[in-house]
């Protein structure tokens, strides 16, 4: 066992670093329900899926396999998927959000709409967030993790409405950390902790 | 030596690659590389020359480095056609309606981590490279526990009238799944145990994995880790399960039950 302090995490992250352990024995897997609590069923089931792997048999390979790794493969060369890429992919996932939509997602994700606004126009150097916070919002939107991040690796975006005051050609301002925008976004003390412990240290 | 990998764990050590993986990946550096690609699209397990998948990851991300597109698109092919085979077997779509949007699900992340990789080194893409089949198990039992169906509840095999299980049948359970680990170790009875047990319905599998490895269905101590525990759910109903569990492997376990 090598995982005794580890921060909190989210559950891929549980997942592969118990997969990465050397031995998938009791000890182990007691050791990770104790510290992840949170996550003791899915480590149930990820130990029950290693404990069986060796003697599943493998499919077989068929032509259709050709079909989903050349669309790998053009995720890859493209970072996207042109057939299933939407409009509002397309302009972000949040910048398409009526505000009653915004608000309820800055609600569900516990916090306040200037710091979801700060995340939207990209003003958060990505580097910073923590992954259990890009998995939150993902979750939030119901998108996948990968398009989240994606979006969220983008240049800062300028938003319509300085976009519309400007009389010159507007820049987007200069990213600032996540810490930062936990800092400077007049969220509550609760709300602050509650992001910090996102971060993993 | 291929560079070490740079991922720590809680514990500030860096991650390592399997025994043997890193002998796999300097024989095929010190051969021609045409070689090393033709060994690399081997995907018989079993056969001599096969090269496990953290080795053909390494390749791939460190053909980066050597600015070989040609070879990268290769070995990403091969890559991602093991991939498939692998979320095809574990995530069948004869048991899963939206199996499919669950293997593109995993696919797409992975192939995120490896286009990100590319620009700058991602240390989430070391866990493949320390057990690839592991790592992408990792990402079966998340994606399936986010898209997946709700498990399917047990039904009790409980007595109609007085509403306990019959004593025969708990009993039996009991002794099954506590038998002498000898029985486990034999890999004749191991290898049509599990892949019975592989057969069960989720809720029914996890409770059989937990108590092969020896965890006790309840313990009045909270400290001690049990079955009911780690699935947040009664004795109760883990004794449900295992019950109907030792039922269907009895009978898909015939022989070597008896013997």
């Amino acid at each position: 066992m090598t995982h005794t302090h580890l921060p909190r995490l989210i559950q891929k992250e549980v997942l592969h670093a118990y997969s990465a352990e050397p031995f998938h024995d009791r000890a182990t897997l007691e050791a990770y329900v104790a510290r992840f609590p949170e996550h003791a069923e899915a480590l149930a089931d990820l130990h029950s899926e290693l404990m069986l792997l060796p003697y599943r048999q493998e499919a077989a390979s068929s032509s259709t396999d050709d079909a989903a790794i050349d669309r790998a493969w053009s995720l890859f060369q493209t970072g996207s998927i042109l057939e299933t890429k939407s409009d509002a992919t397309a302009r972000g996932l949040l910048a398409v959000l009526d505000p009653g939509a915004f608000l309820t997602i800055a609600s569900a994700i516990d916090v306040n709409p200037l710091f979801l606004s700060r995340i939207r126009d990209r003003a958060v150097a990505f580097a910073t967030i923590p992954a259990a916070f890009v998995e939150r919002l993902s979750v939030a939107l119901k998108v996948a993790v990968g398009d989240m991040a994606k979006e969220l690796q983008q240049p800062p975006m300028v938003h319509a409405g300085q976009r519309f005051k400007s009389t010159q050609k507007p820049e987007a301002a200069a990213q600032i950390s996540f810490d930062d925008a936990i800092r400077i976004s007049h969220l509550t003390p609760e709300q602050q902790a509650k992001l910090r412990a996102l971060v993993i240290g | 030596m291929p560079p070490p990998l740079r991922k720590t764990n809680g514990q500030g050590q860096t991650y390592s690659r399997r025994a043997g993986v890193d002998a796999i990946i300097d024989a095929l550096v010190a051969g021609p590389r045409d070689e090393a690609l033709r060994r690399c699209a081997n995907a018989d397990r079993k056969h001599a020359e096969y090269i496990p998948s953290e080795a053909i990851l390494h390749f791939l991300r460190g053909s980066r480095l050597d600015n070989s597109d040609k070879q990268f698109e290769l070995l990403f092919r091969l890559l991602f056609a093991r991939v498939r085979t692998s979320l095809k077997g574990a995530l069948p779509s004869h048991v899963y309606a939206n199996a499919e949007d669950m293997w593109q699900s995993v696919e797409d992340d992975l192939v995120e981590l490896i286009r990100t990789d590319r620009a700058e080194y991602q240390v989430g893409l070391d866990y493949y490279e320390v057990n690839f089949d592991s790592a992408l198990a990792a990402d079966r039992t998340d994606v399936l526990r986010k898209m997946g169906p709700r498990k399917a509840r047990t039904v009790p095999l409980e007595d109609t009238v007085t509403g306990e299980i019959a004593g025969h049948v708990e009993e039996a359970a009991q002794k099954f799944f506590a038998q002498d680990p000898s029985k486990f170790a034999d890999e004749a009875f191991r290898s049509a145990a599990y892949a019975a047990i592989d057969t069960l319905p989720d809720d029914q599998k996890q409770v059989v994995c937990l108590l092969i490895q020896g965890l006790p269905i309840y313990d009045k101590d909270p400290t001690v880790t049990t079955v009911a525990r780690t699935l947040d759910c009664s004795e109760k109903t883990v004794r449900n399960r295992r019950n109907r569990a030792f039922e269907t492997l009895k009978a898909l376990l015939k022989e070597e039950y008896e013997s």
